[in-house]
């Protein structure tokens, strides 16, 4: 199963096996769900850490629940939608998975006649949380 | 579009068929063996993490391709997208691409004594992706190294 995640500007593909959960979010300071086990979580905005200029206005968010070992990210995008069609994901080109600064593109699926990048959440969630612990480190 | 590819003259000097294109102000050719269409420039999808000279991808025809900023590549400024830009599928070995040009010119054969060596102060980042230089039609033409843009796009 694959789920289209939208943000303010794109659209991507995300596995739905690498979601743990999806939850309702509003534009809040705490968040604290029963089922996060003592996990202390991270929010990110999924639009703008993959591109600086997608910046969703919306109150009303939807959260991606992506658990790691100690921590969990939730990744927060403007809506999302089941995907039952069976269309195959085809790879990137190698010219430009080569090139990806980080390796969180992983393919792509054709929808409405237009191409749309797949998602590797979890890869994300892990950068995410090195990136913190690289800050944390520095401070 | 139909490409003829290269033929030689009496001298044995080889004549060499490309299509024109432009960039800023400036003309460059793209060997015609290697193009494989032409079409008007529509939006492409951004890659997360991409490069800025391979920014995204098209779909041509079922077939994913990197979209190549040929600007950038030859370290052009970047441009906004006009009526005349164009994608340019190019083909070279295994790899297929769509090079963003500002306006595609016209297909012209180019007489093999009309070339000679790009100028010697041009930058050698610049310079690698040139084979050679040519007056053609009273303007100075840059024929284009696919192999070396490949290998340049290629590097980190």
């Amino acid at each position: 199963m694959l789920l289209i995640v939208r943000t303010a500007r794109h659209r991507y593909i995300v596995r739905r096996e690498d979601v743990a959960a999806l939850r309702a979010f509003t534009r809040i300071a705490s968040y604290h769900q029963p089922g996060d086990e003592g996990r202390t979580s991270i929010i990110v905005e999924l639009g703008p850490l993959l591109d600086p200029a997608d910046i969703s206005v919306m109150q009303r968010r939807h959260a991606l629940i992506i658990p790691l070992r100690r921590r969990t990210i939730a990744l927060l995008v403007d809506a999302v939608d089941n995907l039952v069609d069976h269309a195959v994901v085809q790879p990137l080109p190698p010219l430009l998975r080569e090139r990806l600064r980080e390796p969180w593109a992983t393919g792509v699926l054709m929808v409405d006649e237009q191409p749309v990048v797949q998602l590797d959440v979890r890869a994300i969630a892990r950068s995410i949380l090195l990136r913190r612990a690289r800050d944390a480190e520095q401070k | 579009m139909t490409m003829t590819g290269m033929r030689s003259d009496s001298a044995g000097q080889t004549d060499q068929s490309v299509l024109l294109i432009r960039l800023a102000d400036e003309v460059y050719a793209l060997p015609s063996s290697y193009v494989r269409e032409v079409g008007r420039y529509r939006a492409f999808t951004p890659v997360p993490g991409a490069p800025s000279t391979i920014p995204g991808i098209i779909s041509q025809r079922g077939v994913i391709l990197p979209v190549v900023d040929l600007r950038l590549v030859l370290g052009l400024p970047t441009a906004e997208t006009s009526r005349s830009t164009r994608l340019v599928t190019v083909a070279y070995e295994d790899v297929d691409m769509a090079l963003l040009v500002d306006a595609v010119i016209d297909l012209a054969v180019v007489p093999g004594d009309a070339f000679g060596q790009p100028p010697a102060g041009l930058d050698p980042a610049r310079a690698r992706l040139l084979r050679a230089v040519a007056l053609h039609e009273d303007q100075t033409v840059a024929l284009l190294d696919v192999g070396e843009i490949v290998a340049a796009l290629r590097e980190a």
